[in-house]
This record gives C-alpha cells, structure tokens and sequence, in this order.
C-alpha cells in the first residue's frame, strides 16, 4: 500500500483543509516543535484506526479545530475530516474517510451531530462504492494494526521495537515459514502419555519384569518431577533477571549521576558529622567558668597582696607587742634575779653573820626586844643601831616580797593573746600566695579558651561552607538531570540499587548453572533411564506400545528443535536484511553489522552493533543507534514485501534530530538517492533559526536534495500572531516547497 | 573536723548572713539569671539560666564591686540566702554534671574581706572584739561590696537591657575592672 | 510450499529421527504429500499427524473466526484421540 494524498480538514490545529500528496520513496514533512508535528501522525491514527480500544480513549471534541469552531455561529454546523487516497498492492486506488459533523449550540457549546469512517471503491463510471473500513484495512490487508504497528512512529523512542517483549512473537507470526507449533507439541505429548499409560498396563501382567520397569518409571517420574522444578526455577529466575534488569535500565541513563549524588550526599554527611564533633567540643561555658574554674580571681592579684601585706602588718605588730611584752618580762626577771642575787647574797652575809648576829627573827625579835641580841646593845627605838637594824630588816623583806611578785608577774605576760587569728591567718595568705592559684595564669588561660573555641568556630564554619558548596554542586547536578527520577532519593537508596546488580548478576549464574549443567544433566539421566526401560520391557505387547512411545518422543523432541532453529533463522534473516540497509545508509562510514541474538538470560531479544574487530559496541553515538533501529524497521518492512506480498509505508517522526550537525543532511540524500519504498518522515532538519528566532527553511539544502530526485516537502508551520492563551488562533499553515 | 575554739574563719564559714537589697535586685538580676528556690540541692530546672543557684551572682557581685572598688551600704528591704557560707561552691555534681565544684572560692573572698574590712585582728586575739562581732563586720563587708557590684550591673542593664544574657558578656564586664584594677 | 510443508521437512531431517527411523535422504521430502506416500512408516505417520492436526485445527479456528468468537484454538481430548488411533494403525503395519 503507498500513500497518495492525504487531507486533513479542520482538524485540530489543521484549520480549512490541508492537502498533502505523496509519492513512492522520500517525502519530507519540515516542522518544528508545536507546529503541527503530532497533530499530523494524530490524524494518519485517526483515520487509519478502527480498534475499538483506541476509540474509547479518544475525545471527539478534542479533535474540532477550535478555529474553525469559533468561527461558528450558534446554531451553525462544521465539518471536521480526515480522509487518505490510497493504492493498494495491486495498485487499485482506495479511498478512507473520517468525518464529523460538529453543532454549535446556542449556549456555545459543542454537540457532535454525526460521524462515520468509510472506505471507498472508485468506480468505472466515476462514483465510488462505500465499504466497510474493517474490510479494506482487515480484509483487504491495506494496513492491518499488526502491520501499522512497524510502520507508523511517532517519535524517536519508540523505534526500539524489541523491548516490547511481544514484538518477536508478533514478528514470527506475521514472516517465519512455519506457524506456531503449539497444537502439534500438544498431540506429541498427547500420543507420548497415552502410549506410556499403555506400556504400563501391558507390563503389568508380567510381574516380575513389571517390577523392574515400574521402579525404573518411578525414577522416570522423579527425574521429570526435578526437571520441572529446575524449568520453574529457570523461569522464576528469568523473571527476576528481567525484572532488576528493568529496574536497572530505567536508571542506567542516570546511573552516573546518581552514583555522584550518593558521594555528595555521603561527603555531606560525613562533613556534618564532623562538625558534630566540634561542636562538642566548643566550651563557651564563659560564666560558670568564672567560679568553676576561678577566672572570676582574674585581677585579684592586688587583693591577695592587700591580704598578705596586712596579715604580715598584723603579724609584725603582734610579734612587736609580744616581744615587748617579753623583753619586760625579761628585764623585771633579771631585775629579781638581781634582787634576788643581793637577796641571796643578803641572805649569806646574813648567815655569815657571826653568831652573835641574828637572823631576820633575831632581828625582829631584836627590833622588838629593843636590843641587839648580838652583842646586846641596847637599841631602843629611834637609836641608829635600831634604825640599822630596821633598815636591814626592811631590805631584806623588801627582797623576799619582789621575788614572790617577780614569779607573779611573768605568768600575766603569757596571757596578753588568748587567741591566735593572726598566725593562722598570716599562714593562710602564705598559702594562698604561695600555693594557691596562680592568678597570674588565670588571665592567659581564659585567652586561651577563648582562642580555642574561636578557632572550633573558624572550622566549623569553614566546614559549613564547604557542606553549603556541596549542596549547591549537588543542587545543580540535580537540576540539570533531565529525567524524570527523583536522583537524590535514588541516590539515598544506593545500596538498594546495587542491590539490583547484585541480585541480576546472581540470577544470571544461577541462569547458566541450570541451563548449561542441570538441566542438561537431569536429560541425560532420562534418556539414559529410557534406555535401561526399553530393556526393562519384555512383554511383546508392551514392546509395541514402548515402539509407539518412543515414535512420540522423538516427533516431540523433532518439533521443539524446529521451533527454536526457526527462530534462529528468522533472526538470522532479519539481520542480514537489516544490515543491507546498514550498509546503504552507511552512516559515519561504519564498518560493523548489526547482530540479532537471544539473551539466555531472560529470553529476551537484543539487537545490537558489533564492531569489524568482532566486539560488541556497548555506547554507540545517537546518529549510529538510530541508523541501526531504522534498518531493522526496513528489514521487517522488506520481510513484509517479500512474506505478504505487500508493500507498506514507514511513517517516521524525525528520528534525526538527535544526529550530529550535518548528519541528518547526509542521511536524508542518501534515502532519497537509494530508498524505493515510500518514506513519509516528519523532521526539524533544513529548518534553522534566523537572526529574529524565528525558523526559516535551508532552501540550499532543499534544493540539493531536490536536485537528485523530485520529491514532494512540506513546510508545515504555526501560522504567526496567535494567541498561547487562545486556541482558537492558532493554525498550522502547510506550504508546498517543490 | 576539729573546732578550734575562737578561729575567726571557721566562725565565718558558719555565717547566713550575706545580704542584699531584695527590692532593688531579686527580680530583675537575680532571679533573671539564676533559679531562685533556695540552695543547690533543690531539684531544679535550670533551662535558659546563666547561673544555678542564686548565690552564684552575689559571689560575681561581690568580687565585681572589689575590682571596681566600690562598696555601697545596703538600704531598704534586705534579704539573705539563709545558706553558710562553707556550702558556697558545693555543687551536687550528679544533678549538675557539667558542672564544677569551687569551694577553694570561700578562702579568697575571706581573704578579701580582711583585706579590706577595717577588722582589728589584735583586738580579735586580744579578746577585746568576739568572734561573732568580728564575723559581722566582715559580712557587712561582703554585702556592701556585693551590693556596690550589683549597683555596676544594674547601671549598665539601664543603658542595655539584656547586655547580661550575651555568653561573654558577665566574662567581658568583670574583665573590664579586674584589669583597671590590676594597674 | 505451506507452513506446513516447512514444518514437516524440518522433521523429518531431525537426525535422531533419521537415526532411528533409517531416513537416508531427507531432503527428498519437503512436502507432505511426498511424505503421505513414502514406504517408510514411520514418515507417513509424521505426514498423516501434521496432516490432520492442522487440518483440525483450522477447521476450528475458522469456525470460530465465523462465529466471532474470541480466544485461542485448542485441540479436544477425543479429537487428539481419533488421531492417535490412525496413527498407531499406520505404526502397527510397520516392522
């Protein structure tokens, strides 16, 4: 089927009617972004879709040109229309309309008045004959969904068929040379049971070698009983692969963004850890510190001096009245001592007193007596001898008397300072001074906390700055990540994503374990039992259900071969094809091919480049990767030519522009200069914005492809002045450039 | 421990007496930076305030108003802490863990208070001035001098209200004159 | 050459199944019909069973194709049956 014409009336930002008309080969939509792009590939949908799913989901009334509705008065009725001029494989025309007949009601809304999607026969006489759209796009296989499926894509992601992991099975239905193999595998397995029922019940009459053969089908059945559990393990296994894998794949794109963040966030972590530490380690109990650690003495210095040099005033004063008081003492003892001394000599002289002086009772008495006992002088009274006698007495009582005070008064002196203050008090400033605090340190010790916490400050700030330039780093590599994932909480889960690689790495071994030893292994053991029971068999009639079982066996073992070598060959096919168009677009003058092989580990299908030197290319270049999408889609196109007898357009939305400068160019004139099949893409390319922003057509590139082969390009382009806020201005202008 | 007869300073320890003008400073310095309630082995919360227990404040306005040599009697209601003066810098250290114990505090305000109080210690040893007579003086002393700090505090909460609750600013502003005095 | 066809040449050039069966010349058979009148036994066999499974199988198919009916096709009990018994008719005449 190729495209003629397509016209697209009144539909969405398609105001009036817009005709396009199409050839075999290249034909070029430009438009930029918001021009009219989707709305266009909306419509080819539009008319060209009949699933009843895809209707549910569709809003009629988003599909009215709002122009056009606008411009409606109440009551007036629109016309809103899709329809596609078509040649079908046997190059008859055929024609599909959509239409819609939309009411303005008198309140300005809208109502849909009628609708109705029909194909149509062109007629000898010049009429049409109407047919149902189902039977032209179904019946006829004009563009079964199956077919529109490979052919018609709106955007450049969805190029990678295969991760739709139907893709394959859909691809061998439509083009592999054998259908699916299913029903046959069930009668294998059908003929296999019932004639394995039937050796069974023939070896029964035989008791004895029944024995042997039902032990032998007992291990049989427990052997095929652990293959079925390794078969279950193998595809719980496969699920888990797959499932990590598309946990993994939806953030490998950002794996190395979210593995920088996960730094970040532990370098910040770590960082405000430590300033943690320090903080702890602040000190700036500045007021408690003046009495828990007496920096409130800081200046007592003076005070302390004032204490001592009064302790040691009073101290000095106290010893001065004391040693005053001694040095009395001292003189009134030496005073008595003398007295005492001329006292004592008195007394000798008084005892060398011939004995006829008397002692001082002689002497009293002798004073009373009047008379001196001596000699016996008579000395009455008022006589000098009397008087001399007196005199003596007088001074030798004199004696006696001071020496009996002297002994009084040294007891008085000792008495003066009952209580000794100053000494424990002059003891306490020695010791204050000399033993206390050294006051003097006090001073630089409190400079030193305080420079101490000044510096903990200086680096807890310094680390803050550089935790708030991390977190702006990390802010911005955040902001610039142009995903959908929320990378930091990713990046907070990181062990759980390495998780995911781990547990895809163990699945994978596990995989292979299974696949290339246990499984292989627990076969060999059924074979080899199959072998012992075919021996274990002698009844004649169980020997020809045996022969029959065995036919079953091996028809069944035949099919599940043919169905995976088919698919080998059909891989093999499509990759052959793919690389013939690899070649012809020969981007970047690469010099591998395409492979097209089957991921053991999940059964899935991988398409990918392989380098001249035989290496896989993991990360080829955004221009190479699309090439090699774009040749697998003309290879399944190609295969659709050569297996169904009809040919199909691919209808492409620029899958260029994520090619280098210059390349897209290229790529387009090769297509044009080698492509045979009708190609319909919708690009940015030749259009290039012009010194007042606005886009303007490359006419030299246009011209140069022109040059080679005629080929229709369309400019399709919002028309100017329209209001954002205002849908019903805006309009996409189509403009011929050919 | 042993009780010598007569010791002036082991009287002292023993005094209640310190004093200070309930009117003019318990709202607004004392009980605006220590936890009014009594002593230290109250059960206290001490959220938010500089200084335990009220005490604490009177010992900075005490060697405050020494630096600054100022000494200022006491008028109007006075009010006392009811709390020896021996107890002074006994901290309970298992309700307040980070904190220290001072007592070695109590020897230097005495020390200060000798200094310059005008106590005849001879008439003390002499026997002509008592004990309890001498401790008064000396406690007189303590509370004027106190009260002449507290005076300097409340000057400079006039011209800033809250320069008191900076984390240096008691460090800072004693600082000040135990310089000055040094000179 | 039909699906069918296809199937059955791959088959019959299993190489157990020539082993075993003494198919000497594989490529001989890319047809079911071929195969039909081959003298070996067991090839008619495979033949007669690709024959009338597909057979069966798209007789039904289409039969549900008419009736609009939605779902997979799936072989019935007794009509694997009927087959089998044909089959094994063919395998006991072989020695």
């Amino acid at each position: 089927m190729i495209i003629k014409k397509l016209i697209i009336k009144n539909f969405r930002s398609y105001y009036g009617e817009k005709v396009f008309e199409f050839q075999k080969g290249l034909n070029l939509i430009l438009g930029a972004n918001g021009d009219g792009k989707t709305t266009f590939f909306d419509a080819l949908d539009f008319v060209f879709s009949i699933d009843d799913v895809e209707r549910r989901s569709f809003s009629y009334s988003a599909c009215v040109s709002k122009k056009m509705f606008s411009e409606l008065a109440p009551g007036a009725t629109g016309k809103v229309m899709v329809s596609v001029d078509v040649l079908n494989s046997d190059n008859r025309p055929r024609t599909i309309e959509r239409e819609m007949e939309v009411r303005k009601k008198e309140d300005g809304t809208m109502s849909i008045v009628s609708s109705s999607h029909l194909g149509y026969l062109p007629l000898i006489n010049g009429g049409r004959k109407t047919v149902m759209v189902k039977d032209l796009l179904y019946g006829e296989g004009l563009f079964p969904p199956i077919i529109k499926k490979y052919s018609l894509f709106k955007g450049e992601k969805a190029l990678n068929i295969f991760e739709d992991k139907t893709t394959l099975k859909n691809l061998i239905n439509l083009f592999s040379d054998i259908k699916d193999l299913g029903p046959y595998k069930d009668f294998a397995k059908f003929g296999e049971d019932t004639s394995s029922r039937a050796v069974t019940n023939a070896q029964r009459k035989d008791k004895q070698a029944g024995e042997a053969a039902a032990q032998l089908l007992r291990e049989k059945e427990l052997l095929e009983s652990y293959l079925a559990q390794e078969n279950s393990r193998l595809a719980d296994l496969r699920t888990t692969y797959s499932d990590n894998q598309a946990r993994i794949d939806a953030i490998e794109a950002d794996l190395e963004t979210i593995e920088l963040v996960h730094g970040m966030q532990d370098a910040i972590k770590d960082l405000q850890d430590e300033v943690d530490i320090l903080r702890d380690k602040l000190d700036e109990n500045y007021s408690t510190n003046l009495l828990d650690r007496l920096w409130i003495l800081n200046g007592f210095q003076p005070v302390l001096e004032e204490f001592a040099e009064k302790m040691s005033d009073f101290s000095e004063k106290k010893q001065t009245l004391i040693n005053i008081e001694k040095e009395r003492a001292i003189r009134e003892k030496a005073e008595r001592e003398a007295e005492a001394k001329t006292i004592a000599e008195l007394k000798a002289k008084l005892t060398e007193l011939p004995w006829y002086i008397p002692d001082v009772k002689t002497m009293q008495s002798m004073l009373e007596k009047e008379r001196c006992l001596v000699c016996g002088t008579e000395a009455p009274k008022g006589s000098s001898a009397y008087a001399h006698i007196a005199k003596h007495l007088e001074e030798a009582l004199e004696h006696i008397n001071k020496t009996h005070k002297q002994e009084h008064k040294e007891e008085i002196v000792e008495e003066l300072f009952k209580l000794r203050n100053v000494e424990s008090l002059h003891q306490m400033s020695i010791q204050l001074y000399q033993y206390g605090i050294n006051l003097n340190d006090i001073s630089a010790e409190i400079e030193k906390e305080k420079s101490r916490n000044d510096g903990l400050h200086l680096e807890i700030q310094d680390k803050n700055q550089t935790i708030d330039e991390k977190q702006t780093e990390m802010a911005r590599v955040l902001s610039q990540s142009a995903s959908g994932h929320d990378i930091g909480e990713l990046a907070g889960s990181w062990l759980n994503i390495k998780h995911w690689y781990k547990t895809r790495e163990d699945a994978s071994i596990e995989i292979e374990r299974i696949t290339s030893k246990r499984i292989p292994e627990l076969k060999k053991k059924i074979a080899e039992n199959t072998e012992k029971y075919k021996k274990a068999v002698v009844d004649i009639t169980a020997k020809e259900f045996l022969k029959i079982n065995t036919f079953y066996k091996l028809l069944g073992d035949a099919l599940e071969r043919a169905e995976s070598r088919t698919l080998e060959e059909f891989m093999d096919k499509l990759a052959t094809t793919a690389n013939r168009f690899l070649e012809m677009l020969n981007i970047d003058d690469f010099t591998g091919e395409i492979d097209i092989s089957r991921d053991f580990r999940d059964n899935s299908i991988n398409v990918h480049l392989v380098g001249s030197d035989g290496k896989n290319i993991d990360n080829p270049n955004t221009s190479l990767f699309t090439t090699m999408h774009l040749s697998v889609l003309f290879a399944i196109s190609e295969l659709t030519k050569d297996n169904l007898n009809s040919e199909y357009p691919m209808i492409l939305d620029a899958p260029t522009s994520s090619f280098d400068e210059g390349k897209d160019k290229t790529f387009y004139q090769v297509m044009n200069e080698k492509l045979d099949k009708q190609c319909i893409i919708v690009t940015k390319s030749y259009l290039y914005k012009d010194e007042s922003d606005k886009f303007a057509v490359d006419e030299k590139g246009i011209q140069k492809l022109l040059s080679v082969k005629h080929i229709p390009v369309y400019r399709i382009q919002k028309r100017t002045g329209f209001d954002k806020k205002d849908q019903s201005t805006i309009e996409t202008i189509v403009t011929p450039l050919f | 421990m042993e009780v010598v007869l007569g010791n002036l300073y082991e009287a002292w320890l023993e005094n209640t007496n310190s004093q200070f003008e309930e009117d003019t400073f318990l709202e607004p310095i004392i009980k605006r930076y220590c936890y009014w309630h009594g002593g230290t082995t109250d059960k206290v919360d001490i959220k938010g305030k500089t200084f335990n227990a009220a005490y604490e404040i009177y010992i900075y306005a005490f060697f405050l108003g020494i630096y600054a040599n100022k000494r200022r009697p006491l008028v109007g209601n006075k009010r006392n802490f009811s709390m020896e003066m021996k107890r002074w810098g006994n901290i309970n250290l298992s309700m307040f863990p980070d904190r220290r114990t001072y007592s070695q505090i109590q020897k230097y305000v005495f020390s200060a208070l000798i200094a310059k109080s005008d106590i005849d210690l001879l008439a003390i040893d002499r026997g002509d001035l008592s004990i309890p007579d001498g401790v008064s003086i000396l406690m007189r002393t303590l509370s004027e001098y106190a009260n002449g700090g507290f005076y300097l505090m409340k000057e400079k909460m006039e011209s800033v209200p809250d320069y008191f609750d900076g984390q240096q600013s008691f460090l800072t502003f004693i600082s000040k004159y135990a310089q000055k005095s040094k000179q | 050459m039909s699906k069918t066809d296809n199937i059955f040449a791959k088959v019959i050039s299993n190489p157990a199944i020539c082993k075993e069966y003494g198919i000497t010349d594989p490529e001989r058979y890319d047809n079911i019909a071929l195969g039909l009148k081959s003298s070996n036994g067991y090839v008619q066999a495979i033949a007669q069973i690709l024959k009338e499974v597909s057979f069966t199988y798209e007789s039904k198919r289409q039969d549900m194709a008419i009736r609009h009916k939605e779902g997979t096709v799936v072989l019935e009990e007794n009509e694997m049956k009927s087959i089998y018994r044909k089959i094994v008719g063919i395998l006991e005449k072989t020695r």
